[in-house]
């Protein structure tokens, strides 16, 4: 029987559309980035959706988690979190009838919408067959908590890695060893013996995007900022839809030239000036992606990173001839310093260093922090970041409360005017 | 003084006991969740006091560091904390138990140690999210860093022998809370929930020799054939979800006249469960970590265990038939998502596969609307007397 991948088709198809009005529409030199992740996307979905089609198993996977993993074996990963924000962002209304319909039955309204989706789609029969689901036990109580929907509801077997808070040679060594129980766990459910080359392929391929990533990220620190604000929010699917794929090193080579190409001719890339440089210490808004065109163009106020799209950590050394045990080391490693992995789950001294570093690094004239109902770890400490900025770096602070996957909560509106009054209090 | 004025220590934050301790100059270290290695801290000769919320009226203070998204009863514990309500603790040690608790640690850090005169001591406890072997073996080590931690940090031997010796007494508590919960689910009950609460948190705010012997006495005063009882119980209730540290909200559940018989909360019944949740099977008895691992992992009902969830259901169906009970009242704070969660999949388990009627409810630490509550309440018991 075929297997139930509904929400993928749907996307696929919203790919191809807005690629199709993208590339027809809009004048070849704009909105560069925005056309290479369409570009990216609707390629990494049409290959996903074939090899489904030829029957191989689905792996569903969260969004902080070394997808490189899954490369061991003939499947195919799909990101839970990517599908209820991709669908946010592509269609009108969203995820919001999946939302609702999760919260009717059940799921609490201040529980994360990345989830939610998910739960509301399979609510509504309108789901993936995974056929094994593997996560962290990581970043938050949402992802603990309503993994156990899928695992206790739909009996989807369901592979956790424990992660422990402790950020250190222990805790990595503990990580790793979850990794590879969860590699040979996938093995028996799978009925697949690991191949450890494809493994070090999909390495390779994350080698690159890290060091693509780095070199874009020096470059964003140019003023003005070479790389349009959609980046971000982009950047963050990519980090979780394309994880241990060709298409992030695509997508991050193709971005890397623009911006190259952008500060080598100093040419401007917009008509607006770029007045105030906002850093962005958690995440973008993700259920409107035109919202970062508003900020580029009208207020000249570009995202010079966020949370998602700056990795603390380089590529994994010596793939080449690295044994198995090394490569998990590595990814091991890696997962527990991912974006938002690193600030979140362990002490917040990290996640305070590390915006005080990018501020600084990306000479930022403020911080805006969109507090996300879904994240309580971060929401107890955003008075704590406001001080800290306001003392080491010398910026202020704005908070907005919304759900970044569900406009409903604060509109796009309610965000453009916060955002507005408080560059009027900058400028 | 009676057994029952024990009772009346869960009302005040500073009872008698934790008065005459602190004027001793003993130390006391402050905690917030049942994963807590209370016993290390017993045994290095140190009060453990679980952190409650209890007496306190706003959010005024706690506003201005945590968010309108941060759980009402954690906001609550920070307020009394910033109105100095906790001064009398030396240290105090958290685990990741729960993304508002674990933020406790570093507000503390961050915040309330830098701008104190007396910065507390902070200790960390890093628990699994999952029932194995891996994870056995990690709380071991972690105990013993703790206990290094302890003794560096406050100056303090613990030997290991300090450690059996505190198991027991810990074990003979756990013991004694069980004989009380076996009052609790007689058909006529010689004790309600708000009392079974007020006896847990009074045994949460003491030392364990103390406790112990107020809680013979109570086992004393409820064995008497003259003692209390409860009749004309109109409806037996389990109740399940976040922290409750405040009896009233109890008694405006039991105001009707049903009854509290079972509750399985962290701050309440959990600590005298009759058989172990989960059990590593390498059992060693010569470890005097083994007893702690069992009962702060091994026995860990929370929802923040993520292959715990059919053990917990067993317990919660186990403890429907024991205390036999006529409903359920699901209760979740308002931005708890471990439990909201679980209680989202209780409901429909139970409900649907079980039978056994439901009662959820949402609330906030302070207890505001509480005629709403009544009367949603109310339409339960009618709802149980129709069924
Ligand atoms: S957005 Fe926040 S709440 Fe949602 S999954 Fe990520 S860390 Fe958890
Ligand atoms: S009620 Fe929930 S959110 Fe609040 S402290 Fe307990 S587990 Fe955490």
């Amino acid at each position: 029987m075929k297997a139930n991948v509904k929400p993928v088709e749907m996307l696929y198809e919203a790919s191809q559309t807005t690629l199709g009005l993208i590339e027809g529409a809009v004048p070849k030199h704009e909105m560069q980035i925005l056309k290479s992740f369409f570009r990216c996307m609707e390629s990494n979905l049409r290959i996903k959706l074939e090899q489904i089609a030829e029957g191989k198993p689905i792996i569903g996977h969260h969004f902080a988690f070394p997808s490189e993993v899954f490369s061991c074996f003939d499947a195919v990963p799909i990101c839970v979190e990517a599908i209820s924000y991709l669908f946010s962002a592509l269609f009108t209304t969203g995820s919001e009838k999946y939302y609702d319909l999760a919260n009717s039955w059940g799921h609490p309204y201040h529980s994360c919408t990345s989830q939610k989706g998910m739960i509301g789609m399979a609510l509504e029969h309108n789901f993936i067959d995974f056929d094994v689901i593997a996560i962290p036990s990581a970043p938050c109580d949402n992802t603990i908590a309503s993994y156990q929907f899928f695992s206790e509801h739909l009996n989807i077997p369901t592979i956790v890695a424990d992660m422990p808070y402790y950020h250190n040679s222990r805790g990595y060594e503990y990580y790793s060893n979850e990794l590879e129980s969860m590699i040979q766990e996938l093995s028996t459910i799978l009925n697949q013996e690991p191949n450890y080359e494809r493994l070090r392929q999909s390495i390779i391929y994350s080698n690159h995007a890290v060091e693509n990533l780095a070199e874009i990220n020096n470059l964003r620190r140019s003023i003005p900022c070479p790389v349009e604000s959609v980046f971000n929010p982009i950047g963050s699917a990519v980090q979780n839809f394309f994880s241990g794929q060709v298409e992030k090193e695509i997508f991050y080579n193709e971005v890397l030239e623009i911006a190259r190409e952008r500060v080598r001719t100093k040419k401007a890339w917009r008509e607006t000036d770029e007045r105030v440089r906002s850093f962005w210490p958690y995440m973008s808004v993700f259920f409107d992606i035109t919202f970062c065109e508003w900020l580029d163009r009208k207020l000249g106020m570009p995202i010079v990173t966020d949370i998602f799209n700056y990795f603390f950590f380089g590529p994994i050394k010596n793939i080449e001839s690295l044994d198995t045990k090394g490569m998990i080391d590595g990814l091991a490693y890696q997962s527990m310093e991912y974006p938002m992995v690193r600030q979140s789950e362990s002490f917040a001294s990290v996640f305070f260093e590390d915006a005080v570093n990018l501020a600084h690094q990306f000479s930022a004239d403020c911080a805006i922090f969109t507090a996300h109902i879904g994240c309580k770890q971060s929401a107890s400490m955003i008075q704590l970041m406001r001080e800290i900025l306001k003392e080491e770096v010398g910026i202020p602070m704005l908070t907005i409360e919304m759900d970044i996957g569900d406009k409903r909560m604060t509109s796009l509106e309610t965000i453009k005017k916060k955002v507005l009054e408080f560059t009027q209090t900058l400028l | 003084m009676s057994a029952t004025n024990f009772l009346d220590f869960s009302s005040l934050l500073r009872n008698a006991h934790l008065t005459e301790w602190i004027q001793n100059h003993k130390k006391v270290i402050g905690f917030y969740c049942s994963s807590i290695p209370e016993e290390i801290i017993h045994a290095a000769g140190m009060l453990p006091y679980r952190i409650r919320a209890t007496n306190n009226l706003n959010y005024n203070l706690a506003d201005s560091l945590l968010s309108q998204f941060n759980c009402s009863y954690v906001k609550s514990t920070l307020n009394l904390i910033m109105e100095d309500k906790y001064n009398f603790l030396n240290g105090i040690v958290i685990a990741n138990t729960c993304d508002h608790v674990r933020r406790m640690y570093d507000i503390y850090k961050h915040k309330l140690n830098k701008n104190s005169q007396n910065p507390i001591a902070l200790f960390f406890l890093s628990l699994p999210h999952l029932f194995d072997e891996n994870g056995w073996l990690w709380v071991r080590e972690e105990l013993k860093l703790f206990q290094e931690q302890l003794s560096r940090n406050l100056n303090i031997e613990i030997d290991e022998r300090k450690i059996q010796e505190t198991n027991h007494l810990y074990k003979r508590n756990q013991e004694l809370i069980r004989k009380i919960m076996e009052f609790r689910i007689l058909p006529e009950p010689k004790l309600n929930g708000v009392d079974f609460l007020k006896i847990s948190i009074a045994n949460s705010s003491v030392r364990k020799e103390y406790a112990n012997e107020k809680l013979e006495q109570l086992i004393m005063y409820y064995q008497q054939d003259e003692g209390p009882k409860i009749e004309n119980v109109r409806a037996r209730l389990m109740l399940l979800g976040s922290s409750i540290d405040n009896p009233a909200f109890i008694q405006i559940l039991e105001h009707h006249g049903a009854i509290v018989v079972s509750d399985l909360l962290c701050t309440s019944e959990r600590w005298g469960l009759k058989d172990p949740l989960w059990h590593y099977d390498n059992w060693n008895s010569e470890d005097p970590y083994y007893p702690i691992i069992q009962r702060i992992y091994g026995d860990c009902f929370c929802p923040r265990i993520m292959n715990g969830h059919s053990l917990r259901m067993n317990l919660i169906k186990q403890r429907i038939k024991e205390a036999k009970i006529d409903g359920i009242i699901l209760q979740r704070l308002e931005f708890c998502d471990l439990h909201g969660c679980e209680n989202m999949l209780i409901q429909q388990e139970m409900e649907e596969i079980n039978g056994t009627p439901i009662l959820s409810i949402d609330r906030e630490y302070l207890l505001g609307d509480t005629g709403r509550l009544r009367t949603r309440v109310e339409a339960f018991l009618e709802r149980l007397e129709r069924s």
